[in-house]
């Protein structure tokens, strides 16, 4: 009996779910949100189990919370996977870490599955030739498996760092200048147009936000966020957030966008 | 759903949201826990402090000048009395930016044994020789001359220095406090007073820099690729003629807040030096009581700085945890 009652129960959530989400996607809804995914550690300590657990929780989180997106109508979502920084974590976390990533990459974009599913582009953004070379293949695979998809984006963001994404941009600005022959001065478009997630086609970002009860941006999406980009700090830790902290997220750019048409 | 009942089931939503956010903040407004005295001992305190005048306005009037002046040199003060070192200021409109004259003037008469030493970003430093006079020499340039990128960063220097030393040149004096000054030893602060192009913009004028420094850098060949380290990027945007990342930024409204709650946005703020910052600002800010019943239209009220806030910002910083990563 509390079988078929847990299962009464997680249908009727669901459907409230969706009916939620419906509800929402009546009002405007943001081109583009940005995650960072902070809290799988303390999320495994508190529930005791090891860490390499909080960060499998984390990325059954992210998929969680990407399909709540693509229901919504969210076009493109970002998410800080891991940060240059993260390298000096212990050599058990970061191998734990990478072989993570180097299973779920292929495994979320093969057919049938959530990326399939929803038509999501795949980008894995960041300095990757830090990453081991069997990471750099699956990433390799997993973007090459999703390129043809043109629904929706998801920018993974692994082995990244706004300094090395503002730097390489300025590089690449600097090297195109020179080539051009200098024709006129570089202003903040030309240096825009070679950041990492406009060179993958995706928008201006509309919220960061960052679980855990973090108040810092840790060098994720600073270019992209200092202008018109609503900052939300929320207590939870990822694998805990669901769409009870996403609402008050979507309600208040809702209040934002309507305000700003007078 | 019929998508008129999902609009009508999102209004009633929107409803409930602005209610338990109203009943939020009266709560906060009323019943905040008192953050600790200025000066107290906190686990740690921040070197660095910025400051962005933020507002929900798009276009902000000119009669604030006066108010902005008065409470930011009130912010200096407190600043200094709580120990901190460096303050950087930043509002969208440039509002600062226009008033950095006065506001030296207004440091100047505050702090009355100091000197106050300024420095502005507003030109350019080319340091190349005057051409020669035979045209067919060849200019020799050292490979250090460079030309240096505008930042729109304007410092000021501020340094107590005793009322007998003489000043050697136009140079920052060393401080020496000797023993038999007064109790509260007040540390040298440096102000920067920062604008919207000292970010996006400031980078951009450092590409700009880089593209005409690598011709002038004779010994290198031109099949050479350019290449650009972050360390390299960090010295130039964070140079003497820049400002270093702030530990922590106050993020305050200083006009009324048309809501109950307030969502945190950057306003432009130099992207490089937020990597790090920890943010502070009013989730319920306490002006949207004081002006409910007031004129709520009334865009020309100031809403100051006030003391308490940074003292709620100092209290978050010191609670705040550092893994840098790990």
């Amino acid at each position: 009996m509390n079988h078929i009652t847990s299962r009464i129960q997680d249908f009727a959530s669901a459907k409230a779910q969706s009916a939620l989400l419906t509800v929402l996607a009546a009002g405007p809804i943001p081109k583009h949100v940005a995650f960072i995914m902070d809290g799988n550690r303390r999320y495994a300590r508190s529930q005791h189990k090891q860490v390499a657990q909080g960060h499998g929780d984390g990325f059954e989180a992210l998929k969680r919370i990407l399909e709540m997106c693509m229901k919504l109508g969210v076009r493109c979502v970002s998410a800080y996977a891991f940060a240059i920084e993260n390298f000096k974590r212990s050599p058990e976390e970061v191998g734990a870490l990478m072989k993570l990533a180097e299973e779920k990459l292929v495994e979320m974009a093969q057919h049938g599955e959530l990326l399939d599913q929803y038509g999501i582009r795949l980008n894995i953004i960041g300095k990757k030739d830090l990453l081991p070379p069997a990471v750099q293949a699956a990433v390799k695979k997993a973007e090459d498996m999703t390129r043809h998809n043109n629904k929706a984006i998801l920018n993974l963001c692994m082995s990244y760092a706004s300094r090395d994404d503002i730097t390489s941009a300025v590089e690449a600005s600097v090297r195109a200048s020179l080539h051009s022959g200098r024709e006129r001065a570089l202003t903040q478009d030309d240096i825009d147009a070679h950041i990492m997630t406009s060179v993958v086609d995706s928008p201006p970002v509309d919220i960061l936000v960052r679980t855990s009860g973090v108040k810092r941006v840790s060098d994720f999406l600073t270019w992209q966020c200092c202008e018109d980009t609503q900052i939300q700090f929320t207590d939870c830790y990822w694998p805990d957030f669901g769409l009870w902290d996403l609402l008050p997220i979507i309600l208040d750019y809702q209040q934002k966008v309507w305000r700003q048409k007078g | 759903m019929i998508s008129w009942l999902a609009s009508a089931v999102l209004y009633l939503i929107h409803t409930v949201y602005a209610l338990v956010n109203v009943v939020t903040s009266w709560r906060q407004y009323r019943f905040a826990r008192e953050p600790y005295p200025l000066v107290a001992e906190r686990s740690k305190l921040p070197r660095h402090v910025a400051i962005l005048l933020a507002s929900t306005l798009e276009h902000v009037s000119d009669s604030f000048e006066q108010e902005v002046l008065q409470n930011v040199e009130q912010a200096v003060g407190w600043c200094r009395q709580a120990g901190i070192q460096r303050l950087t200021l930043y509002d969208r409109q440039g509002i600062l930016s226009r008033l950095s004259f006065d506001l030296r003037a207004r440091i100047l008469r505050v702090a009355e044994d100091a000197t106050v030493t300024t420095s502005e970003s507003e030109l350019e430093y080319p340091l190349t020789p005057p051409l020669s006079d035979s045209p067919s020499s060849p200019r020799s340039l050292s490979p250090k001359q460079e030309i240096l990128p505008k930042l729109h960063v304007a410092t000021l220097k501020l340094d107590i220095s005793p009322a007998k030393r003489k000043n050697s040149g136009r140079g920052t004096v060393k401080r020496r406090v000797s023993r038999k000054d007064s109790d509260s030893v007040i540390p040298p602060t440096t102000i920067d007073i920062v604008s919207y192009e000292s970010g996006k913009t400031a980078i951009a004028e450092v590409a700009n820099a880089l593209v005409r420094n690598y011709d002038r850098n004779s010994s290198r060949t031109k099949l050479e690729e350019f290449t650009l380290s972050v360390n390299e990027l960090q010295s130039l945007v964070e140079s003497e003629k820049g400002f270093p990342a702030p530990d922590l930024m106050l993020i305050h409204y200083f006009t009324p807040y048309t809501l109950p709650k307030a969502v945190l946005e950057l306003f432009g703020f130099s992207p490089w030096h937020i990597s790090l910052t920890e943010f502070y600002y009013s989730i319920y800010p306490s002006s949207w009581w004081a002006h409910s019943s007031s004129e709520r239209k009334d865009t020309d009220t100031y809403i100051p700085f006030q003391e308490i806030d940074l003292r709620r910002a100092l209290d978050q910083y010191a609670g705040a945890e550092m893994r840098l990563g790990k």
